[in-house]
């Protein structure tokens, strides 16, 4: 059952003529973490202020749990909306203690409830002995879960969280991304998560929706995402790739470097591109039925060897292929290699 | 679940509110400039208004000069040689801004005057008379003002000096060039801004000024407009003098605005590093202490050396229980008219955060207005605004009652405070701007998202971050209020005093001596938030 579902929605900022989102229809299931991925300025992070209720939608409709909380005619105000939300700054008052920092959100309860809360997020972030400190007296990572505990005190059915781990170094982000994953999933909460990193998206989430342009171009688990791109721009995203110009002629599949043969049932002749991981391609010693190429770099990136091969009688155009083991051809040496058909793009 | 629509436009509202209650006073003075004349208008016109216009021409040009000169000289020596003294003096060259231009003028007629400490000297221990030396005149005018007004140059040149001049001086010197040349030839043309920027503040003061001018018998715009008023009774002629006034400044204020054209001069790069001073030994060390010890003793410790005289001469019979009363009022006053500007000054900034609009941004910038309009202007324009407002009232009152009722807001405290508010409502809006601008958004949309509205998020988190910003903005208007004359002569209620007030009737009245202990107040309190900002700028 989707907790949050998002249909056509757009958002224009004023002074602007291009819309920050697009038409973007999203769904996320109960207990799922989400994560928009995209570079910056590709609409995520306004995605998510749609969500929190900062910013207004000029079409569409947000539904949460059921309730239209945002439409053309609809507005619920961030502070009424379930939602709680971990800010890229982390947003933590300064001037309050942690404890005082989680009791803002819990006015609501009565005094002994409000202790109670307190007590089991401060041990769900393992906090506890920490309550009484400044925003500033902690550590990086400890803010962090600070921020997480203040949102997850008010038990929000939605969890936002904006660039969490930018502030970080690479050596606590590693930590503090599976740490913030387990809080999450404890807590049985839904989330969504913002980010311009791929790492933090594979670290912490369920689902991932990539933004470009204020749309969103694919949205699936992490593997399908990496196995079944549905376009360039996604395949390049997760991982190294070689796209190649592709041409048909009758039923062949022609590119610079021979003809391929996919066992695909019909040609979509509108395809312009081949992609294909440099990890998928094979070096062969047969000649017939396989692509040729001039060998013309190879690099050792540890753990495999990394070749530039260029096709015959041109200088562009080169594709790279990682070699794990066998015999590392020479720079001007003529390879004969293969596509794995099963990973082979076309876009 | 409530739906709010539009939840956010009341804020634009409560913006643009507080923005046309303090524009009114303003723009109706300004429509005064077209409309409107009266029968004392042309006595005016014929015998007087060339030489108000003369007497603030030549006050703007030369105080402007002569400010200009010594505020920039003090400056390079301070930011380039390095002497004995140097430290203490660059702080202490501030002092003078605590002096009030009108105080000033009594103490140095004081000083000057036959019985006085100059003539009285050269009388016993020469036999010279010294008649000759009268400061009572136009002359008397432009030293005092000068004296009192140059560290705004001064504040101004020495910020850019430490910021820019550190890597300009560099760069010129790597090119072959002696510290003063580059001073000419590079930095003294790339302050311009600044310099100009420290003089506007200058003759904003010398425009606002009446004590100083009308004690020494200066007729300018301002005495003008009290003598339309209070001794003519015509409002009208008062009003049309005070908009010309306003149409002066306005011509002063464009003109910043046109020389600093679209240059940038700030590019000159932050030196982080302070620039090497040069020590300076011998006559040369004379010579850059004198530039810097002469203005600070006329200009600060000569007056006050005579105040605190007068003041332990005249104490025992001018501190009694109506003395009192004074202090009471003054800060009773000048507290609630700091409180006013700082609850319109978080109001304005957090509804232009809240709004999101760059038209309401754009509206609450009016709010500068007031400071650059001269006190006695700002006075007739609540004037006329309250007693158009009380007609309303009595009417009102006669169509539901059938009965006459008096003024209900003319000549009440809530017209003096009011124009304060007017006129100083910037002064508490600067440092709370600059607050502001430190707290991220994010801090109140966590509040939002935390479940808390708009003003507890205000309350809660806002006002605790920003404390030492409202209680600076609120000092600064405090002492502003306490030593403010021609708006609360002309605004006061009957037989309501202020220590402003009564120093200036001592004075007038010819009793300088007696004046003193309610000046001291004045500037003493005055000195508070000099040392705040002079921890600002050394800060920086």
């Amino acid at each position: 059952m989707a907790l949050l579902t998002l249909e056509g929605i757009g958002k224009t900022y004023d002074g602007s003529k291009v819309p920050a989102v697009n038409d973007v229809d999203l769904s996320i299931a109960k207990g799922d973490i989400l994560s928009l991925l995209g570079e910056s300025g590709c609409g995520k992070t306004t995605l998510l202020r749609l969500i929190a209720g900062f910013e207004k939608v000029n079409q569409g409709s947000i539904t949460l749990d059921d309730l239209v909380v945002a439409s053309s005619g609809t507005y619920i105000s961030p502070e009424v909306r379930p939602v709680g939300m971990v800010f890229q700054d982390l947003a933590l008052f300064p001037h309050l203690s942690i404890k005082k920092n989680i009791l803002f959100g819990l006015n609501k309860l009565t005094k002994p409830e409000q202790l109670k809360r307190l007590e089991e997020v401060l041990a769900l972030t393992g906090l506890s002995q920490f309550a009484s400190r400044y925003p500033h007296e902690l550590s990086g990572g400890q803010q962090q879960r600070a921020a997480l505990a203040r949102a997850l005190a008010r038990k929000p059915k939605l969890m936002l969280l904006d660039e969490p781990f930018s502030s970080l170094d690479d050596v606590l982000k590693s930590q503090v991304r599976s740490e913030v994953r387990r809080i999450i999933k404890n807590a049985g909460i839904t989330a969504i998560l913002v980010t311009h990193d791929i790492n933090d998206a594979f670290a912490v989430a369920d689902q991932i929706a990539v933004m470009r342009g204020g749309k969103v171009l694919q949205c699936g688990a992490p593997e399908t995402l990496y196995t079944q791109p549905a376009d360039a721009y996604v395949s390049r995203l997760f991982g190294k790739i070689n796209l190649i110009p592709i041409e048909y002629d009758a039923n062949r599949l022609m590119t610079a470097f021979g003809d391929v043969h996919i066992d695909s049932e019909g040609q979509d002749t509108s395809k312009k591109t081949l992609g294909i991981r440099p990890s998928k391609i094979k070096l062969s010693d047969q000649i017939e039925g396989t692509l040729r190429g001039l060998v013309s770099g190879v690099r050792y990136a540890g753990g495999y060897w990394s070749l530039e091969v260029k096709p015959e009688g041109q200088s562009q155009d080169e594709i790279m292929i990682e070699l794990v083991d066998g015999v590392v051809p020479e720079i001007g040496e003529r390879v004969s290699f293969y596509f794995e058909t099963h990973h082979v793009y076309l876009f | 679940m409530q739906k709010i629509l539009n939840g956010i436009n009341s804020w634009a509202v409560l913006v643009t509110v507080i923005i046309t209650v303090i524009a009114v006073p303003i723009l109706i003075i300004l429509i005064n400039i077209f409309i409107g004349q009266s029968e004392t208008w042309s006595h005016l016109v014929e015998h007087l208004l060339t030489g108000y216009l003369l007497n603030s021409l030549v006050l703007v040009v030369s105080v402007g000069t002569l400010s200009l000169l010594i505020g920039t000289a003090c400056a390079w020596v301070i930011n380039t040689y390095d002497f004995y003294g140097r430290r203490q003096l660059e702080w202490l060259l501030i002092l003078p801004l605590a002096i009030p231009t009108y105080i000033m003028a009594f103490i140095y007629s004081g000083i000057f005057d036959f019985s006085g400490p100059v003539k009285t000297f050269f009388r016993n221990q020469f036999g010279v008379g010294l008649a000759f030396l009268d400061v009572q005149n136009l002359y008397g005018v432009i030293f005092i003002m000068t004296m009192v007004l140059f560290p705004y140059v001064y504040v101004s040149a020495l910020t850019y000096f430490k910021n820019a001049s550190g890597s300009l001086i560099e760069a010129s010197r790597s090119l072959g060039s002696t510290p003063t040349r580059a001073f000419l030839k590079i930095v003294l043309p790339a302050s311009r801004p600044a310099l100009v920027a420290g003089v506007s503040l200058v003759l904003m003061e010398v425009l606002n000024d009446y004590g100083a001018v009308k004690y020494y018998g200066v007729n300018t715009f301002t005495t003008g407009i009290f003598r339309s008023w209070f001794s003519m009774g015509d409002l009208q002629a008062a009003v049309f003098l005070a908009s010309m006034l306003m149409a002066f400044v306005f011509v002063l204020i464009l003109l910043e605005r046109w020389q600093r054209g679209k240059r940038r001069f700030d590019q000159g790069g932050r030196s982080t590093q302070p620039l090497l001073r040069y020590k300076l030994l011998g006559w040369k060390y004379v010579f850059a202490l004198a530039i810097c010890l002469i203005p600070l003793l006329l200009g600060f410790i000569i007056p006050l050396l005579q105040l605190v005289y007068w003041t332990w001469q005249t104490a025992y019979k001018v501190v009694d229980g109506e003395f009192w009363t004074l202090l009471g009022n003054s800060f009773l006053l000048a507290g609630i008219s700091a409180l006013v500007c700082v609850m319109a000054a978080i109001l304005l900034l957090y509804g232009v955060r809240v709004a999101k609009s760059t038209r309401v941004e754009n509206i609450s910038k009016l709010s500068v207005l007031g400071y650059s309009i001269p006190g006695a202007v700002i006075a007739i324009g609540i004037m006329i605004t309250l007693i158009t407002v009380d007609r309303w009232w009595i009417d009102l009152m006669k169509y539901l009652t059938g009965e006459k009722v008096g003024f209900l807001l003319s000549g009440s405290l809530f017209a003096l405070i009011f124009a304060y508010l007017v006129r100083y409502l910037v002064v508490g809006y600067n440092p709370i701007d600059a607050g502001f601008k430190r707290i991220s958004t994010s801090l109140e949309e966590a509040s939002l998202s935390l479940g808390r509205g708009r003003w507890v998020t205000l309350f809660r988190i806002d006002i605790p971050i920003l404390k030492a910003s409202i209680l600076g903005g609120a000092l600064m208007v405090f002492v502003d209020v306490l030593k403010e004359l021609p708006l609360t002569l002309i605004l006061r209620p009957f037989n309501y005093d202020t220590l402003a007030t009564k120093a200036f009737q001592y004075a007038s009245d010819e009793m300088v001596a007696e004046s003193a202990p309610a000046s001291l107040i004045i500037i003493l309190i005055g000195l508070l938030p000099i040392f705040l900002l002079n921890k600002l700028i050394i800060k920086h």
